[in-house]
């Protein structure tokens, strides 16, 4: 899947325009974005994907991303 | 009770340590791929081919950047979706995971179509003898709680 196909760009943008504002209080947890639409912050994985599919539904495109000062970058060896 | 496997040393050094597990759709569990994972402590995440996202109808929640093979350089990590999906080991008393991200990323191997990654291997305590052509796994004590 190409980044210009990606289903969750708005979402992206939102979480981009917004992180600097979510860091101070909530540095490694989980935000759930669906547009411009936040269901919570969460401590795991699990616990926001709940929340996000009891908000917007399970078919529905939502995004789950940690919110960390810097992108980390991940090794797959 | 501990998941044993038992090969050949011959076979554990050119396959590696490979499990059956169960990847599916959190949201319909009668959508289910059973495959082979390969137990890797260099990949960070745990990935599948993209093939099983697909045939599971699982649904896109993020996407991490990660650095694979072939990648030379510090700028040539690239950005693989990452899916929302429940994880079970079948055949043993593995804990599962009811929802667990993982990163769609295409594995060009014929004995395996997901890897095991540190964020899946951080419950575990796994051991791995090259000489008895054994390896084992098991829960670790200090289980998180969305494990069930």
């Amino acid at each position: 899947m190409s980044e210009t196909q990606n289903p969750l760009d708005r979402e992206l943008a939102f979480f981009e325009q917004h992180k600097s504002e979510w860091l101070p209080q909530y540095e490694n947890q989980f935000v759930v974005v669906a547009g411009d639409k936040i269901a919570g912050f969460y401590g795991d994985y699990e616990s926001a994907w709940d929340a996000g599919t009891k908000k917007f539904g399970h078919q529905a495109d939502f995004l789950i991303k940690q919110i960390c000062q810097h992108e980390p970058v991940y090794f797959l060896y | 009770m501990p998941l044993i496997v038992t090969l050949t040393a011959e076979d554990l050094l050119r396959n590696g340590p490979i499990v059956k597990i169960e990847i599916g759709n959190p949201s319909d569990p009668s959508r289910v791929a059973r495959v082979n994972a390969l137990v890797d402590m260099g990949a960070a995440f745990t990935a599948m081919n993209p093939r099983l996202a697909e045939n599971c109808g699982l649904i896109q929640r993020g996407q991490k950047k990660i650095h694979v093979p072939g990648n030379t350089g510090p700028d040539d990590a690239r950005v693989y979706p990452e899916f929302a999906a429940s994880v079970h080991f079948p055949d043993s008393d593995l804990l599962s995971f009811r929802v667990h991200g993982m990163i769609a990323y295409p594995i060009f191997e014929t004995q395996f179509s997901c890897l095991i990654g540190r964020d899946i291997l951080k419950y575990w305590k796994l051991t791995y003898s090259g000489v008895l052509g054994q390896f084992s796994i098991k829960d670790s004590p200090n289980q998180a709680p969305e494990l069930t």
